[in-house]
């Protein structure tokens, strides 16, 4: 209908042109209509880039399709198939193979994220407490510690890949040359090269651990401090029922910001151990690639993407009602 | 014993002097409250005395003993926020608790004294809600019982009142005179509001820029203020300000351009006169202490600017000469705009002040 309105629009302007003002030629150009034409151009962008291969990668999910072995093939739909292969219901050897990996990565996701959160909230959180009144040179000094947080997750890893290094590496150097201690080979012992990625990234992040925890502490009223000082209350009290309780909020929404972004690290894995060794470091990300960009089972990979999205989703709604909870609260 | 005495403070916030030389006494089981517009420097005397904030120069004293460098928790003070600084996260049993916490109360030592205050302050049904659950006149008793629920040897209060609305706030009022008398315990209390200055105060101390201006009984302030500043910030209505001049050959003070002529109060000519400034002068005189004449016989002529009903009494404004001043008058006194009227002003009641140093002649 709108489209007839405009088609004979557009006709009578040819036969009228001129004859009429702009505001009736313009008449269905309406407020709505114009925000619109605005609006699209970035809708079809979002349409294209984001929403369809979402939706797509969704519908690959169902399938055992494969970007190279089947192009140009339609997708044969397999329903849960590649769910069940993913959670460890296959029944074939390689299937069953997939299910124990996808455990195994999970479990190792998990010894790199655990770590790392804690050791980046309790470190930020204290460096935040120090810097948290006013000296000489707090500027410069903030500014300092801000940097590793700007720079490129890789040239961070690269960066540690060196300082890491058992012949060059200063990390080994402090620890063998300086106070005596062994060589520790970080990049290619088991059970160490997970503590690797854990240590670059406790350098990257703890600086917004502790940027997020320093805005915490400047919103927590001064004349509370200064109440429970004429109260005669303790450091320890001072800390433990008004600091902490003011600022956990704020702290629980940096752990989030934290825990999603540890969940997906790739490139450190990529650059620092490769994975390796023996596959002791190929957090969820990394093996999600190999699977699609190695093995080329695009649908497998889809499906494990999906879980993936579901487990983050769920810790992240846990963490968010723990923070509403708190919010309501107070 | 609870005697505090600030002597000759100075405090500076950067170019801002905040105090300038206060000497102030508080004396043991006395009210004093300290009145002043906002920005006087009330609040920083009374964080001065509580030890949050260190004077650039002067003694602080508890007792004769200088407590300069006593650190706030060991001055045993107790002191109640402008906006309460109530612990959020902790219910009103807890907030109270509070400062029993450090003392290593019992439970149910803990328990009595809470109690106790609670029953005083009417807030003992209130114990296991959060501040946010709380009015803002609960709120601020809840801060008073945690100020009061030991004995420290000085109570501080800054503006307690100030949050409240009008009702509650004269209730607090004579609650707060109440328990100070119950527990005889000394209060050093700050507020801008002059009424309950001079309802709470056994002495007022008048602040302003940094200054003292003025300590009395809150009756001898009122009566014989010492300067402009003074005159002008106490009184719910303002006292009248008339600018003037004295003639010593006819013993009168003229009003600006000749429109009035009085003979003021005994001695107040001599006064003047050995104040040396007969030229620039303020006469002040309070609305109460102006009467309508009833004969055409008056002190001041002037004509009916605007009329203010305020139920109980009527304040109207009449132009006298250049200037204008107000008048009180019962609620049944009717006098139209523009109307021409004479007054009677009771001169004995009557100050004059110099009008380059702002201070009181008294006679």
């Amino acid at each position: 209908m709108v489209n007839s309105g405009l088609t004979q629009n557009n006709q009578l302007d040819k036969e009228h042109s001129g004859d009429k003002p702009l505001r009736v030629r313009f008449r269905w150009l309406t407020d709505n209509r114009m925000s619109f034409l605005f609006l699209s151009p970035t809708m079809l962008l979002l349409l294209f880039i984001a929403i369809f291969p979402l939706i797509w990668s969704l519908r690959l999910s169902f399938t055992d399709w494969s970007v190279i072995g089947d192009a140009g093939k339609i997708p044969e739909p397999v329903g849960f198939h590649s769910y069940g292969t993913a959670l460890g219901l296959g029944e074939t050897r390689t299937e069953k193979r997939v299910g124990v990996e996808v455990a195994e990565r999970f479990a190792i996701t998990g010894q790199f994220v655990l770590p790392t959160v804690i050791i980046e909230l309790l470190l930020g959180f204290g460096l935040a407490m120090l810097l948290n009144r006013k000296f000489l040179g707090r500027g410069l000094l903030m500014t300092v510690m801000l940097i590793p947080m700007m720079l490129t997750p890789v040239i961070v890893a690269l960066y540690w890949k060196y300082m890491l290094r058992t012949d060059i590496g200063v990390i080994n150097y402090l620890i063998h040359d300086i106070f005596g201690g062994p060589r520790i080979d970080w990049l290619n012992q088991i059970k160490i090269a997970i503590w690797a990625l854990v240590l670059a990234d406790v350098w990257m992040w703890t600086p917004f651990m502790m940027l997020i925890s320093l805005a915490g502490l400047s919103a927590v009223p001064k004349y509370l401090y200064e109440a429970a000082d004429v109260d005669q209350a303790s450091a320890w009290f001072k800390f433990r029922h008004i600091t902490l309780p003011m600022v956990t909020p704020l702290l629980l929404i940096a752990v989030l910001f934290r825990t999603m972004d540890a969940y997906r690290l790739f490139d450190q894995a990529w650059v620092l151990t490769g994975g390796g060794p023996g596959g002791s470091t190929e957090v969820m990300s990394f093996y999600l690639y190999l699977v699609a960009f190695k093995d080329f089972e695009t649908g497998l990979a889809s499906a494990i993407g999906y879980i993936m999205l579901i487990v983050i989703i769920a810790l992240a709604n846990l963490l968010i009602r723990k923070i509403n909870e708190i919010a309501d609260e107070g | 014993m609870s005697h505090l005495k600030l002597e000759n403070i100075t405090k500076c916030f950067g170019s801002l002097v905040a105090l300038d030389n206060i000497n102030l006494e508080v004396h043991d089981q006395e009210f004093m409250v300290v009145l002043g517009p906002t920005g006087a420097g009330k609040t920083t005397t009374l964080r001065c005395a509580a030890g949050l904030e260190k004077p650039d120069e002067g003694l602080v004293h508890m007792d004769r003993e200088v407590i300069n460098r006593v650190s706030p928790p060991e001055r045993d003070m107790a002191f109640v926020f402008q906006n309460y600084a109530l612990y959020p996260r902790k219910t009103v049993y807890q907030n109270i608790a509070f400062p029993l916490e450090a003392r290593k109360f019992t439970k149910a030592q803990k328990d009595e004294a809470i109690q106790r205050i609670t029953q005083l302050l009417r807030i003992d049904h209130l114990q296991d809600r959060l501040p946010r659950q709380l009015s803002g006149g609960e709120q601020q008793r809840v801060a008073l019982a945690r100020a009061m629920v030991r004995q420290p040897r000085l109570f501080l209060m800054d503006e307690p009142l100030t949050n409240l609305d009008f009702k509650l706030r004269s209730q607090m009022r004579g609650e707060l005179k109440r328990i100070q008398r119950e527990l005889a315990a000394t209060f050093f209390y700050v507020t801008n509001d002059q009424l309950e200055a001079l309802s709470l105060g056994d002495r007022i101390a008048v602040l302003d820029h940094g200054e003292l201006q003025q300590t009395g009984p809150p009756q001898e302030v009122y009566e014989n203020p010492a300067n402009l500043f003074v005159a002008g910030f106490i009184g719910s209505t303002r006292m009248n300000f008339m600018d003037c001049s004295y003639d010593p050959d006819s013993q009168t003070i003229v009003g600006r351009d000749g429109v009035w002529r009085l003979s003021p109060k005994e001695g107040a000519g001599q006064a003047i006169v050995a104040n040396g400034n007969t030229e620039h002068l303020v006469f002040g005189i309070r609305p109460e202490d102006i009467a309508i004449s009833t004969t055409d016989e008056g002190d001041l002529a002037g004509k009916v600017y605007v009329a203010e009903p305020l139920g109980d009494r009527i304040v109207y404004d009449i132009q006298v000469g250049q200037d204008m001043i107000k008048i009180k008058t019962s609620p049944t006194t009717m006098l139209g705009i523009g109307k021409q009227i004479k007054l009677k002003v009771n001169i004995d009641r009557a100050h004059i002040f110099d009008k380059n140093s702002t201070k009181a002649i008294q006679a």
